[in-house]
């Protein structure tokens, strides 16, 4: 089973938390806890057991971003999500030269919640105008002229 | 020297009133679209509805060759820029028809918050027709070609026909 080949991979990494899911009901094999600073030993560890980056996203909670990698495989049929929680006002780490995939995946995150990756060689906005001076997906944004 | 609209400093007369028939009667458009209401302009072009009738289905690939710019769908802000050239760099006289709700105001994407889409083309470019639906039936961007062909020769096209007694 490819998810314990991963989760005997990422022992060594003494991760916050690797544990099993229930693909049934929530669609992971796996499911990893990690810091920010953990990420990229991490997704070298998920590269080297053959897994790809499906999609990288971000959700604004109060205390802290939670940026969430999804991974999987084409071999066998084996989703991990990592979750990794930024400080507000932290960088997190990139993994664009672990998967070069991520790197519009960072561009977007940083677009639309203004988080930053440390170590991205281009970390310019995406979607939005290059002049933009604002971050839409933030939980804040909009709601001043919403209640007006 | 032209003026916004496209009328000459210098007019000829009759021989303006000759052109403008022939220019109304050979609308070259722009071949693009911005999103689903280019898919009803396709079927506007295609045999169906055909507006080879009317001399409008010469879709050509560049702006250079063209007068009738068809904005068919939502322009977003990062698009903005580049209708925008292409408008400019069409050769006068120009035309511009706004097919859609989401050319002409926005349509569904505006709301008061919103910052991804220009609502309404008009606010980039002058507009000459607007053809509202979301999207329009291929009737309707007829309508709005034989609307521009009066705008432009002054006259109905099909007013030879009225005036036929019995």
């Amino acid at each position: 089973m490819l998810k314990d080949d991963i989760s005997k991979a990422l022992a060594p990494l003494k991760l916050e938390r690797v544990a099993p899911g229930d693909y049934g009901k929530t669609g992971y094999h796996l499911e990893v806890d990690a810091l920010p600073e953990q990420m990229p030993e991490v997704a070298s560890t998920l590269l080297s057991t053959g897994c790809f980056l499906e999609s990288l996203t971000a959700l604004d909670f109060p205390e802290a971003f939670h940026v969430v990698y999804h991974f999987a495989n084409f071999r066998e049929l084996c989703r991990t999500v990592v979750k990794a929680k930024v400080t507000k006002g932290k960088q997190a780490a990139t993994i664009s030269n672990i998967y070069p995939g991520a790197n519009w995946y960072e561009r977007e995150v940083y677009d639309l919640f203004g988080l930053k990756f440390a170590g991205h060689p281009d970390m310019r906005r995406i979607l939005l105008p290059f002049d933009a001076d604002f971050h839409p997906l933030l939980k804040d944004f909009g709601t001043e002229q919403a209640n007006a | 020297m032209e003026k916004k609209t496209g009328e000459p400093l210098i007019s000829f007369g009759l021989l303006t009133e000759a052109l403008n028939l022939a220019r109304a009667n050979s609308l070259w458009p722009l071949t693009f679209g911005l999103a689903c209401c280019a898919i009803e302009m396709m079927a506007a072009g295609m045999a169906r509805f055909d507006m080879d009738r009317f001399g409008a289905g010469v879709f050509r690939p560049s702006p250079r060759q063209c007068d009738l710019m068809i904005v068919a769908g939502t322009i977003s802000k990062k698009m903005a820029p580049a209708v925008v050239r292409l408008y400019e760099q069409m050769a006068a006289p120009k035309w511009v028809i706004a097919m859609g709700n989401c050319a002409i105001s926005g349509g569904p994407f505006y709301y008061p918050t919103q910052y991804a889409i220009v609502p309404g083309a008009d606010l980039i470019i002058p507009v000459d027709v607007y053809v509202p639906g979301c999207p329009p039936r291929p009737e309707g961007l007829l309508e709005g070609i034989l609307a521009l062909e009066e705008k432009i020769t002054k006259r109905g096209r099909l007013r030879k026909f009225r005036n036929v007694k019995g």
